[in-house]
């Protein structure tokens, strides 16, 4: 007579052997989904459609399907055959097998026969957060792409962090790795997946900064400290990004038209000017305002990661979150913004060493690596020359570019439809880098083939008033400051007011997307950038102006050179716009926004309105001073 | 109201879009700091609202609606990343814009040293306390952070140079 013992382990075996048996998979959520399929295992699956017996689909809201035992209902999906172990392990990977998901065997119906096949069920507790976070089917396949990706990362930190208490050599190289990661993820969506030793092969060759090569360079150690603060708070950025894409996934998600971190770096900005004292307190008692030569480019990133985790909470996030939901206006147009910052101002370009004496201007830029740190937010060194090497030391401003996820090649998504998100993040960015703002290029995306000549001068003095920089110079003489300084000037004299320009939204893309870019608006600090970009949004959309620049169909240009000549005349010595000027702006402007807000609703319509108030305020406010300064003068 | 204070008033009163017009073109030349990257009318809106107060101060008598108020910047300006040597220098150059404006009142001589004492009397307890608040902020935040400063410690401590480090 065989023990209990014995009965347990000869029912186990017996379950193992018809386990085997088993080579049928029933799909009923993400893997029901052949482009799913192809993304996990590379591979195409014979199938037929089938029914589960007993069994309940439940999908929650803003999440992915998930099956529970459940006499008397059946889940319509696929069978999948010829499933092999290999197969098996992935899909087990892939479903958190035992974690979140478990993998049992049904009953399946296909035609006229009931098989046996493998299906995953959901645990309820395990799901609970990821509900809550929004993990939708695409989350899931990139968390499973990430977690592969983890591997890797985990084997290239042992060669450089010997440390490894709170799997911090992962996070460290995560953060010093995040662009080639999140390249990773978005190559494999759109190859359909490939194979894990080109994760392997493209981690292994990605580099981990040094900094060994500043010990000989007694010229860029004088620029350190900034250079390496500027690393740090890039570095803590991209921490709490992450952390807000992770944590509200469905609520920082855009339309693939869109920069995928918008939401998330808005989040992660107003986070960080709210807490701005506690991050510096911070930074400056780790020591990361200075560099010693014992320190390595990866203690910098410790530190950034302990801040982040010291400072980040969920609630904060929420409260983030609940004042975006607050105040967004999605709009039509697709808006996007390149912002420039030097503390010499509009004398970066051209500055000869050590003129700047914080970043000798961005001279060494790269050595730092810190278009890597920055890339979330597009962070370049821009000399007003063409972007040739990202290895290329040179002198100008750092550039911001919302949505430019690829430097080289000209690869860029608009940031957003949304005045008021664009708006907010240029003005939390100016607040959080600390570094003196310069310049702001606002660009709408635009149909090119219908622009019109719009010679009214008084329109163009109207948005300079809006975003130009009206103030006294060393003299005391009223200047509009973009123009008469020739900021927005070529070295043959043209003026780049707006330019005509095309950028591809993905790096492969063939076609070419649009925008008008202007470029006279100043960036400034405490500001409101929503009366200009609405402005410009109107005017754009009722006026379709040619662009100043970059129309090669705009064979006479004769208007466009008095209209830049007038400008310049004007910017010397600015002279109060007349009231029919500004009402025929504000009607133009107004004409355009209501085009919008027929095409979006009425809410729209509301905030579009609040909005033309702003600018007709600010117009008149503004041209009223200039009024007063001739008066006073009496020039 | 004390005579001086009652002038000083009325001078604030008598030249107050004059004065703030001169503050905000000097607040735009402080440089390098945060006051030369904003725009005119945001320094407008925010140095009427200061002569409000000062006025306020002057006319009530109200020396805790003052506190309340620096104390309130000190916040705001700390969280900013302002430093507090350029809101000092702020503090200054608003202070001069309004000596200013009381000498080229034409004011007996007497009665000049009275109001300027006046100004600097209140300038006095402004910028003083701001820098009690604003240091008091900073403290705060930095005691807050010793958890960190354990936990980065250890991590400097413990952790070993890179194989091609020779540091």
């Amino acid at each position: 007579m065989s023990t209990p013992l014995e009965n347990i382990k000869t029912s186990i075996r017996a379950k193992d052997a018809e386990n085997k048996k088993i080579d049928k998979l029933f799909v009923y959520g993400s893997l029901n989904n052949n482009y799913h399929l192809q993304l996990l295992t590379g591979k195409e699956f014979s199938s037929e459609n089938a029914v589960l017996l007993n069994h309940r689909r439940i999908h929650p809201h803003n999440s992915f399907p998930f099956a529970l035992p459940w006499r008397g209902y059946t889940i319509q999906g696929r069978l999948l055959y010829n499933i092999t172990p290999d197969i098996i392990e992935t899909f087990d990977a892939y479903e958190n097998e035992g974690e979140l998901y478990e993998r049992r065997i049904g009953n399946v119906r296909a035609g006229d026969n009931v098989y046996k096949a493998y299906i995953y069920i959901g645990i309820i507790k395990a799901i609970k957060p990821y509900v809550k976070k929004g993990f939708e089917e695409r989350d899931r396949i990139e968390e499973f792409v990430e977690k592969n990706v983890d591997r890797y990362l985990e084997q290239k930190a042992e060669y450089f962090l010997t440390y490894n208490r709170e799997a911090l050599a992962v996070k460290v190289t995560r953060e010093l790795l995040t662009e080639e990661v999140h390249s990773l993820v978005r190559q494999y969506f759109k190859d359909y997946g490939f194979p894990s030793f080109i994760i392997k092969h493209e981690i292994e060759k990605a580099s981990i900064p040094r900094l060994n090569w500043l010990r000989n360079e007694s010229k860029a150690q004088a620029y350190a400290d900034n250079y390496l603060l500027l690393a740090t708070h890039f570095m803590i950025f991209n921490q709490l990004e992450e952390k807000f894409r992770n944590d509200f996934r469905y609520y920082v998600k855009v339309a693939d038209a869109y920069y995928v971190h918008t939401l998330s770096t808005l989040m992660s900005l107003k986070f960080l000017v709210d807490n701005h004292q506690e991050v510096e307190s911070a930074l400056r008692l780790l020591g990361m305002d200075h560099w010693e030569p014992q320190m390595q480019y990866t203690d910098y990133a410790v530190a950034a990661i302990f801040i982040a985790e010291e400072l980040y909470s969920r609630q904060k996030g929420d409260e983030i979150l609940s004042w975006i939901k607050e105040n967004r206006h999605i709009g039509e147009t697709p808006l996007g913004a390149e912002l420039e910052f030097s503390n010499k101002g509009y004398k970066a370009i051209g500055a000869r060493e050590g003129e700047d004496e914080t970043f000798d201007n961005f001279y060494y830029f790269y050595d730092f690596d810190l278009m890597r740190r920055g890339w979330k937010l597009g962070a370049h060194v821009d000399d007003h020359g063409f972007i040739t090497s990202s290895r290329m030391r040179t002198r100008g401003f750092m550039e911001l570019a919302f949505g430019r996820y690829k430097l080289l090649g000209d690869v860029s998504k608009p940031a957003t439809q949304d005045p008021w998100v664009l708006s907010q993040i240029l003005d939390l960015a100016v607040r959080y880098l600390d570094i003196r703002p310069h310049s702001m290029h606002l660009s709408l995306g635009v149909d090119k083939q219908s622009f019109n000549r719009v010679e009214e001068l008084e329109h163009y003095l109207c948005l300079l008033i809006l975003g130009g920089d009206l103030r006294e110079d060393k003299s005391n003489t009223l200047r509009e400051m973009r123009i008469f300084n020739k900021e927005i000037m070529t070295e043959d004299g043209k003026m780049i007011f707006s330019r005509l320009n095309r950028h591809h939204k993905n790096p492969d893309e063939r076609t070419w997307s649009f925008v008008v870019e202007y470029q006279f608006p100043r960036l400034f600090y405490d500001y409101d950038y929503q009366p200009i970009m609405m402005a410009l949004k109107g005017f754009q959309k009722q006026a379709n102006p040619y662009p100043f620049s970059g129309c090669k169909e705009l064979t006479d240009r004769t208007f466009i050179n008095e209209l830049e000549d007038s400008l310049k005349n004007w910017a010397s010595a600015p002279r109060p716009v007349s009231d029919s000027g500004i009402n025929n702006f504000i009607r133009v402007v107004e004409q355009g926004l209501d085009k919008e807000a027929s095409e979006i609703g009425p809410e729209y319509g509301k905030y579009a309105l609040r909005i033309l108030g702003r600018i007709e305020e600010r117009l008149k406010r503004r041209n009223k001073r200039i009024e007063k300064y001739y008066a006073k003068s009496g020039r | 109201m004390p005579k001086a204070d009652d002038k000083l008033f009325a001078l604030l009163d008598a030249y107050y879009d004059d004065t703030v017009g001169r503050i905000c073109n000097r607040l735009q030349k402080l440089s390098p700091s945060h006051y030369e990257n904003i725009d005119f009318e945001r320094h407008q809106e925010r140095e009427e609202e200061f002569l409000d107060l000062l006025k306020k101060v002057l006319s009530e008598q109200d020396w805790d609606a003052l506190r309340t108020y620096v104390e309130n910047l000190a916040e705001k300006r700390s969280n900013e990343g302002y430093s507090l040597k350029e809101v000092q220098q702020a503090f200054d150059a608003i202070e001069d814009e309004i000596w200013e404006t009381i000498k080229k009142s034409g004011q007996t001589k007497n009665d000049l040293i009275a109001i300027l004492r006046t100004c600097r009397n209140l300038f006095n307890v402004a910028r003083n306390e701001f820098s009690r608040a604003f240091l008091d902020k900073q403290i705060t935040h930095q005691n807050k952070m010793n958890t960190l400063k354990e936990r980065f410690y250890l991590y400097r401590h413990d952790r070993k140079n890179l194989p091609d480090d020779d540091s």
